[in-house]
C-alpha cells in the first residue's frame, strides 16, 4: 500500500506544482474532505445493516447461514473457525443480494477472527479478500436505478451479462488464489 | 427485484420479535457498533480520498488512461473505457460519477454504456476493501492477493467487452 501510496502522491503532485501549483494542497484538503463526507455518507447505512446483522447473530439466524454456506466454505477456505465461518457466511450473503455495508462488517470481522498477528495476510484472508473483490452479486440493484433514471429503455437488461461476467471474474479469482497458495508455500518449504 | 432486500428486513425484523428478541434496543447497538466500525477507519478513507483526489485532479489519471488506450484496444476494450477501467479499482463513487457522465453522453443503451455497468456490477474498489477489511489487524502484506484481484477484474473487463456484444 505504501508503494503505492508514494507513487500516485508524488506524481500527482509533482504535475499539479507543474501545471497548477496554487491547486496542490487545495485538492489534498478536498480529497480529505471526500474522505470524512464518504464516512458521513456510510454511517447511516453501516447503522441499518449493523443492526439488521446483530438480530441475525441474536436470533441464530447467523448459524442457519452458516449451515447452508458451510459445504462452499469448506471447499474455498482451508482453516477457520465456525465464528469466521459464520461472518464468511454473512458476507457472501450480503455481497450476493447487494447489501454492501452488512458485506463489509462481517468481511472485517471475519478477516478479525482469521487473525493470527502475523504482518503476512493467510491464504483463507486473501480468498476472502478476492472474492469480495470480485464481488459476487446477483442483483447489481443500484446499476439497474442508475440506468432507469438515465432513459434506459430496459434498464433491467445488464442483469444476465453482469451474472455471467461475475461468475467468469470470481472463478478465474478463486483459482489464481488456489494455485498461489500452492505455490507460495512449496517456496516457503523449500527456505526452510 | 427491488422488493427482495425490504421483503428480506421485514422478514428478519417480524422472525425476531416471534423469537422475543428486542429489536429496538439492537438497532441502538447496530448505530453503536456503525460509529464504532465508522471511526476506526475514518483514517483510511481520508488518506486513500486525498490520493484519489490527486490522482484525477492532477490528470495522472487521464494520463495514464490516453497511454493504456491502445494497448486497451488491442484487447478488445473501447477507448472509451479506460478511464473508467482505470479508477476502477480506487474508487467507487468516482466510477459512479464517470458512469453517469457515459449515460448521459453516449445513451443508457448503447455498447460502451452497457459494458460501464457490466464492469462496474462485475467488480469491486480493491484498494478500498484492501485497506478496510485489514485496517483492525497487524498486516502489511497482502503477498499475492492485489495482483490476483486486479487480474481477474481486468480479464473481466475483457470478457464484459464480449458479452455485450452478443447479450
Amino acid at each position: 500500500m505504501n508503494i503505492v501510496f508514494v507513487l500516485i502522491v508524488t506524481i500527482s503532485l509533482i504535475m499539479l506544482t507543474i501545471l497548477n501549483p496554487d491547486y496542490a494542497l487545495n485538492t489534498m484538503v478536498t480529497g480529505g474532505k471526500n474522505g470524512l463526507m464518504l464516512a458521513v455518507t456510510l454511517f447511516p447505512i453501516y447503522s441499518v445493516w449493523l443492526s439488521i446483522l446483530r438480530l441475525i447473530d441474536s436470533t441464530g439466524l447467523n448459524k442457519k447461514i452458516e449451515r447452508l454456506f458451510r459445504p462452499i466454505i469448506k471447499k474455498l477456505f482451508k482453516n477457520t473457525t465456525p465464528q469466521a465461518n459464520e461472518q464468511i457466511a454473512i458476507n457472501m450473503t450480503a455481497n450476493f443480494l447487494g447489501m454492501g455495508g452488512a458485506g463489509t462488517k462481517a468481511g472485517i470481522q471475519a478477516i478479525k477472527l482469521m487473525d493470527n498477528g502475523y504482518t503476512k495476510a493467510t491464504d483463507d484472508m486473501l480468498m476472502l479478500f478476492v472474492l469480495n473483490s470480485t464481488s459476487i452479486q446477483l442483483l447489481p440493484t443500484t446499476l439497474i436505478a442508475l440506468r432507469g433514471v438515465n432513459g434506459s429503455v430496459s434498464p433491467s437488461d445488464i442483469i444476465l451479462p453482469s451474472l455471467i461476467n461475475t461468475i467468469i471474474t470470481t472463478t478465474i479469482g478463486i483459482l489464481l488464489v488456489k494455485i498461489f497458495s500452492k505455490t507460495t508455500k512449496k517456496q516457503v518449504n523449500n527456505t526452510k | 427485484m427491488s422488493y427482495i432486500v425490504p421483503i428480506i428486513i421485514i422478514l428478519i425484523i417480524l422472525y425476531s420479535f416471534y423469537k422475543k428478541v428486542n429489536v429496538y434496543d439492537n438497532f441502538i447497538g447496530g448505530t453503536k457498533d456503525s460509529m464504532e466500525l465508522i471511526i476506526s477507519i475514518l483514517p483510511y478513507l481520508v488518506g486513500i480520498s486525498i490520493m484519489i483526489e490527486l490522482f484525477r485532479y492532477s490528470n495522472l489519471s487521464s494520463y495514464l488512461s490516453q497511454f493504456l488506450s491502445p494497448v486497451f484496444a488491442k484487447l478488445g476494450i473501447p477507448s472509451e473505457l479506460t478511464e473508467l477501467v482505470v479508477l476502477r479499482p480506487f474508487s467507487g463513487n468516482g466510477t459512479i460519477k464517470l458512469l453517469e457522465d457515459m449515460y448521459k453522453t453516449y445513451g443508457a443503451d448503447s455498447y460502451v454504456s452497457r459494458v460501464a455497468s457490466v464492469l462496474i456490477g462485475s467488480s469491486d474498489t480493491i484498494f478500498y476493501i484492501a485497506v478496510v477489511y485489514f485496517a483492525s489487524t497487524k498486516i502489511k502484506s497482502l503477498r499475492y492477493g492485489v495482483f490476483v484481484a486486479f487480474i481477474s477484474t481486468f480479464i473481466g473487463t475483457i470478457t464484459a467487452c464480449l458479452l455485450c456484444r452478443y447479450i
